[in-house]
């Protein structure tokens, strides 16, 4: 049983549908991206699994149960957690609110430790900079803080919404880096990404979306081999 | 030298009450983005479990606490019923909707209990006064500043130190991304609205010590200097708030003690018009919130 099934998914802003019936699914300790172009409904996907946006018509489950119309909170206590597009870290809190705040839904607390010792492995500057405000970060730090915060509640599927948004390439590349990174420690993620060259790189399969729809899926070999991506990004599907 | 030290301490007393006010005021704007002008009303229901305290004998010690009790569960029971309906409507919705609380308020507390302002008994201790060399104080600004003090710090260890708190301020900042990290709205709001009720608890017990007295309309005219407060602090800012309290308080009293006889019949247009000021010269407020016009739940 796959742990997130997405079943033809529709989001409707008003009189404008984003997502048109979308169907997907993530397998345990997968690294899956939604790939294409601005605009295509990646981010409304994300949206709507986390129940940030309504879904008007589909279903959600999780590990076998429709979570279709749980509310955002109460997904984070299951373990379904998103990063959010453009990092979204509490300027005014500091690094070390900004992480206590994100084990805030956290189930167990009994690994509450742990937790910490891994993101501050992961990313050393957190330590140094934790009395500091999140809003007098880098960009490139802004972002590793919004995804170290998406790691306190011990996730058990992380959704990535556009993490290389907006950040310098050398940063993007350890952007990247971290992703294969969390993977290879057993993190299922759904990632949402423009940079389709290099998520093809890192990830085990993608769903290419556009108008709101997928229009190819396969595994990061068979996205790579064929001329499907470049179609969808010219949009002659 | 101790007319203006005089009114130095009665200016601190008063700016201290405005400050409480003003920042109920700003807890409850910085989550939902709404002015809650029922906040006066709170005020009010604390006032009467004061006097009802009174008339029942119960020692003041008790019916302070009780009052601000009261406050409190008025303030959440206010959001369960009036406000949590309209909670996604549009700003002017909710704004209307606190009108319609205050009113409905105001006409149950004309109808239920008096019509005309009541007398509430106070401990004889309040109205007397402490000398310090020559200088006199009454024991109620001395009071008013201590409880002004103790709320500050303790709100201040709140939204520092408590997961409650650090979750107020991060849903004050981004309400989506906190629901994302499993703060609950209805938990954070609720907290909000009963913080709100503390703080309006606490104003009316310092409001009515010094007057004595409660009336169906107590809560407007507090209320109304606490709005004008966060304006000049800034709206939905915290610390905004608490300046602008005492900022509109020693307005007042030092209009009151040094304007001119002649002038004194025009010492509110005179106060507003420093209000009005202050504003020019600061368009946001005096410590404007970084989180103004961010999305709400």
């Amino acid at each position: 049983m796959p742990l997130l099934t997405v079943s033809d998914l529709k989001v409707r802003y008003g009189p404008v549908e984003a997502v048109r019936g979308v169907s997907l699914n993530v397998e345990e300790g997968e690294l899956v991206a939604l790939l294409g172009a601005n605009g295509a409904g990646k981010s409304s996907t994300l949206n709507a699994i986390v129940s940030l946006v309504p879904a008007a018509e589909g279903s959600i489950s999780f590990r076998g149960k429709d979570v279709t119309k749980l509310p955002t909170e109460m997904l984070v206590r299951r373990g379904i957690t998103l990063c959010p597009e453009g990092r979204r870290v509490f300027s005014g809190l500091t690094v070390a609110e900004n992480l206590r705040l994100g084990s805030y839904g956290r189930a167990d607390t009994s690994t509450l430790s742990d937790s910490y010792d891994q993101v501050f492995e992961l990313f050393p500057i957190l330590k140094e900079r934790e009395h500091q405000f999140a809003g007098t970060l880098s960009g490139g730090q802004q972002q590793m803080l919004a995804i170290a915060r998406a790691l306190m509640i011990d996730p058990k599927l992380l959704l990535l919404d556009e993490p290389s948004l907006g950040l310098a390439p050398q940063i993007v590349e350890s952007i990247f880096e971290l992703i294969a990174k969390l993977r290879a420690q057993g993190i299922t993620i759904l990632l949402v990404e423009q940079n389709v060259a290099m998520s093809l790189d890192i990830i085990d399969r993608g769903y290419l979306v556009a108008g709101g729809a997928v229009v190819a899926s396969g595994t990061a070999e068979e996205l790579k081999s064929s001329n499907i991506v470049e179609e969808a990004y010219l949009g002659a599907h | 030298m101790e007319l203006f030290l005089q009114q130095t301490v009665n200016a601190v007393a008063l700016g201290g009450t405005y400050a409480l006010l003003a920042l109920g005021l700003a807890i409850v704007f910085s989550v939902m983005g709404m002015i809650n002008f029922a906040h006066g009303e709170l005020m009010t229901i604390s006032g009467y479990t004061l006097m009802y305290c009174g008339i029942a004998g119960v020692p003041f010690v008790i019916s302070v606490p009780l009052a601000i009790l009261a406050a409190i569960l008025a303030a959440v029971l206010m959001e369960r019923i009036a406000f949590r309906p309209v909670r996604n409507a549009s700003g002017a919705t909710m704004l209307v909707t606190s009108f319609a609380v205050a009113t409905i308020l105001q006409i149950l507390f004309q109808n239920l209990i008096a019509t005309r302002s009541k007398p509430v008994a106070l401990p004889e201790g309040l109205a007397q006064s402490v000398a310090f060399g020559d200088f006199l104080i009454g024991v109620n600004k001395l009071a008013a500043i201590g409880a002004t003090i103790v709320m500050l710090i303790f709100l201040n260890w709140f939204l520092k130190r408590t997961s409650v708190g650090i979750a107020m301020r991060a849903a004050a900042e981004d309400f989506p991304v906190a629901r994302l990290m499993g703060v609950r709205a209805n938990a954070v709001i609720a907290g909000a609205f009963a913080l709100s009720g503390l703080l309006a608890g606490v104003a009316s017990v310092l409001w009515v010590s010094q007057r004595a007295s409660v009336d169906p309309l107590m809560g407007f005219v507090p209320v109304l200097k606490a709005f004008i407060a966060s304006i000049l602090g800034g709206l939905g800012s915290l610390t905004g708030a608490v300046a602008g309290g005492f900022l509109l308080g020693f307005i007042e009293i030092y209009s009151t003690a040094f304007l001119p006889e002649s002038l004194q019949e025009f010492k509110e247009p005179i106060g507003l018009a420093v209000v009005v000021l202050v504003l020019l010269w600061r368009p946001n407020g005096l410590i404007p919130s970084a989180n103004f016009g961010t999305e709400k739940v």
